[in-house]
């Protein structure tokens, strides 16, 4: 992909590709879509905005022939179409792109992408023609890669491509993508872009879900937003601003996105020196009380394993931890907490939470690790349980409900007061809004503006430039395993970060 | 509001004693059809048999429960009750009296779930592969103890453990229920109990809440193994032998129990009370077809059948019918 691929160089037609009208959907006890109204051109990218819950993943699933709709009509060029699997949405030519990725670790690339339909000849796999064609179809989104590779060598931006590439691969008109840059970082976003732009001045219509409103801009024709299960809003983007799309989303004005006041900066409480682990080089920081600190990097630059060293989850070749002064030996999380320190992991379902447990159960689990008592005692678990509760705001039925059953934001704040209830003095959050919606996210960050307030050191290591920029009082980048730079996070910018995260 | 509270709650509730209800549901209509079918069923003296009969493998199945609900497995137990079975005879045979026959057989329990404990734990293996392992080892190693001989026990006051009567009621009864609840007390009010459910829910999670989840794995190896020392006294005592081929199928009824009483394999999940539940629907099941002389084919056909009508209705009821995968 030699030449650069920009918005300009779309033709947006007038024929419309793909439209769904007077759509409904209920499920027992929620009705998530109302009469919705939504079409989309040959060659347009609309994006899909919406708060987690309002409905965005529904219609995404009726038009992808997941679901069926309770009522209503859609039609594929002209022609009324009815969806009864996503096999007969696939064959008419619309391609989805999921949030998780589906692929078999264990096995090769051409193997996945010829997954359910392997060639074969006389009945026995024919490897040549796979291998030739896995690169014949990869070509067309300008990745070289070995099909012969097992694919869990590859990076998620790889494997995400490889995913595009099957898709599209099946001549497609509509293309739905659900947040696929949760995962890539600013370079791999780019790339992305990059091959959305061409893909779309090729005639190929694409749906676009993000939480990221700043990419929006730079990749969609126009938004239609989602609130509650009705359409809110239909935006051209040359007339959007952030302001009024988060208002449409939320139904109110956010008028601050990033709450950060910032707080009085206090003496040095966590010091990292020399710090080495697997991934880790020498790595030496420190931070305050009262401060957010910052911590960026692209994938695999190590940043994400500063949190697990930090909490005794790697192992530690060599370096020193100083919390408070005092030198802290940790070989496991239990050294960590009993040192002043808290953890918020990046993946909240596999290590944040235990999903079949109530927000009590899972609200005092490290304080029964610290504590260790010999016996429950469920009344308290439930003052502390309710306490939480109502001082982060979070949304459930009872201290009682399994936590599966609460959205992502509110998951969040389980975790969140896990580790408050520990009182720690420093609170080290990865990735702390993924997966979160713009209400929640605001609702996150003014919690940790309270936190820095009331004297902690908050450490966030994170992929969203936004977020890092706006809430940081000092960035560190890493890049391969070391320190490449430190920012303040006045004069930060995103140019500056990237340039840091790019190895100088 | 405040009502909606009320009733997810509740709802809450329901989801999770619906696999007990299934499984009392079970145990009722098997006694009305035994009651039915024959006329020496519902007696008291029936109910002692059962009860004597379920004791063995009922007291395993409490500790096999947390291993399960901690997502780990033991498949070695009837082995380690075999073991444990031939030292109490040899240690009784050399002149031991009840109270040391005991002793060292509840720490050869230990010993053995110690071992299990090691490679699980230490090494990290793949506990299903660990325990296919050992359950051949240690069957291996019953026989070796007496040349494959079965050695009988004479010391009356050690068999008294399992034969006796205190007020009428089988002493084996006692035990077993006292087991249970000690058990029942462990899963739903310590501590240890509660980080059972936490590290079968989400081991990573549990480890990084502070949880020494490997240390908590090796004590319920431990406290399996002690288990085993348990049934395999009752077992020695009852039999008034150390038979080294005893207690083959232990382990398949023991998880079929704790299967029965709802415990998911992948952990996370179960409750004693519903293991309890299901080792009676299977002691019941078995004493009702004897009683009614079904064959021993048949016993087995049945006895796997129950089995899995009793997880098809609760997959059923979690909707499997409804998912595609």
């Amino acid at each position: 992909m030699s030449y650069i691929y920009s918005r300009q160089d779309r033709r947006v037609s007038d024929e419309i590709v793909m439209e769904a009208a007077g759509i409904n959907k209920a499920f027992p006890g929620v009705k998530a879509l109302t009469d919705v109204d939504i079409s989309i051109r040959k060659g347009e990218v609309v994006a899909l905005l919406g708060e987690n819950g309002a409905g965005k993943s529904t219609l995404i699933k009726i038009l992808s022939g997941v679901y069926q709709p309770d009522s209503g009509t859609m039609k594929l060029e002209g022609r009324e179409v009815h969806f009864d699997v996503p096999l007969q949405a696939k064959e008419a030519g619309i391609g989805v792109i999921h949030q998780e990725l589906n692929y078999v670790a264990s096995v090769s690339v051409a193997e996945n992408i010829f997954m359910g339909n392997i060639p074969t000849r006389h009945g026995i796999v024919d490897y040549k023609t796979m291998y030739e064609e896995s690169r014949k179809i990869m070509a067309k989104v300008g990745l070289e890669l070995d099909p012969k590779i097992c694919i869990g060598t590859c990076s998620v931006a790889q494997k995400q491509l490889i995913e595009i590439a099957k898709v599209i691969s099946n001549d497609i008109k509509v293309l739905i993508m659900d947040e696929p840059t949760s995962s890539l970082n600013d370079i791999e976003t780019k790339n992305l872009f990059q091959f959305i732009h061409k893909a779309a001045s090729e005639g190929i219509s694409i749906f676009y879900i993000s939480h990221k409103l700043d990419e929006l801009f730079e990749v969609a024709d126009r938004v239609v937003v989602i609130r509650d299960g009705c359409v809110t809003a239909q935006i051209d983007m040359k007339e959007a601003t952030r302001q009024l799309l988060i208002s449409r989303m939320v139904g109110r004005d956010l008028t601050a996105m990033y709450p950060k006041e910032g707080a009085p900066i206090g003496e040095t409480i966590l010091e990292v020196q020399d710090l080495s682990t697997d991934w880790l080089k020498g790595i030496s920081f420190h931070a305050r009380r009262g401060e957010i600190f910052g911590i960026y990097g692209l994938m695999g630059s190590g940043h994400q394993e500063i949190g697990s060293a930090l909490f005794g989850k790697d192992i530690i070749h060599h370096g020193k931890i100083l919390v408070n002064g005092k030198p802290a030996k940790i070989k496991r999380p239990m050294d960590a907490i009993r040192a002043g320190i808290a953890y918020v992991p990046a993946e909240r379902k596999t290590e944040g939470l235990v999903l079949n447990q109530s927000v009590a159960v899972n609200t005092v689990a490290a304080y029964y690790s610290k504590t260790h008592p010999l016996f429950v005692n469920r009344k308290r678990d439930s003052q502390i349980a309710k306490k939480w509760i109502e001082s982060l705001s979070t949304k459930t039925p009872s201290e009682n409900t399994i936590v599966e059953s609460l959205s992502g934001g509110n998951q969040q704040k389980v975790v969140l007061s896990k580790w408050l209830e520990l009182k720690p003095d420093v609170l080290i959050l990865n990735e702390p809004t993924r997966g979160i919606d713009v209400g929640a996210k605001a609702e996150i960050y003014k919690i940790l503006d309270r936190l820095v307030n009331e004297g902690k050191c908050v450490i966030i290591i994170t992929s969203e430039m936004p977020e890092l920029l706006a809430m940081s009082d000092r960035i560190m980048v890493m890049f391969e395993g070391q320190v490449s730079g430190f920012l303040d996070g006045k004069d930060a910018t995103q140019e500056s970060v990237v340039q840091y995260a790019i190895g100088g | 509001m405040k009502q909606q509270t009320k009733k997810r709650t509740l709802s809450d509730l329901m989801g999770d004693s619906s696999s007990l209800l299934t499984v009392i549901g079970a145990l009722l209509v098997e006694i009305v059809v035994f009651a039915i079918l024959s006329p020496n069923f519902l007696t008291v003296i029936n109910f002692k048999n059962i009860g004597l009969y379920a004791a063995i493998v009922g007291c395993v199945s409490c500790s096999v429960t947390l291993v399960n609900i901690s997502g780990m497995i033991d498949i070695s137990v009837g082995s380690q009750i075999a073991v444990v079975g031939m030292v109490a005879a040899l240690v009784s045979g050399a002149g031991g009296n009840w109270v040391g026959t005991t002793a060292a057989s509840l720490a050869v329990g230990v010993t053995l779930g110690a071992i299990n404990g090691f490679f699980i734990t230490v090494l990290k293996l793949n506990a299903f592969i660990t325990t296919i392992a050992t359950m051949q080892s240690f069957r291996g190693l019953a026989f070796l103890l007496s040349d494959g001989m079965s050695l009988t026990i004479s010391d009356s006051a050690f068999k008294f453990i399992g034969r006796g009567y205190i007020l009428g009621i089988p002493m084996s009864l006692i035990i077993m229920l006292v087991c249970y609840l000690v058990f029942h007390f462990i899963s739903k009010y310590t501590v240890l109990g509660r980080n059972v459910y936490m590290i079968g829910g989400n081991p990573q999670a549990s480890f990084l809440a502070g949880i020494n989840v490997n240390s908590l794995r090796f004590k319920l190896y431990l406290i399996n193994g002690l288990m085993c020392g348990v049934s395999g006294v009752l077992l020695a005592s009852q039999t008034g032998a150390g038979i080294p081929n005893a207690a083959a199928n232990y382990n398949m009824t023991a998880l079929s129990a704790v299967i029965l009483g709802g415990a998911a394999l992948t952990g996370g999940k179960g409750t004693i009370l519903g293991t309890f539940l299901g080792s009676m629907v299977l002691a019941v099941l078995q004493n009702g077809m004897n009683m009614m002389s079904v064959g021993a084919y048949w016993q087995d056909i049945i006895i796997g059948a129950v089995l899995i009508l009793s997880i098809s209705i609760d997959a059923i009821k979690g909707g499997s019918l409804k998912r595609k995968l």
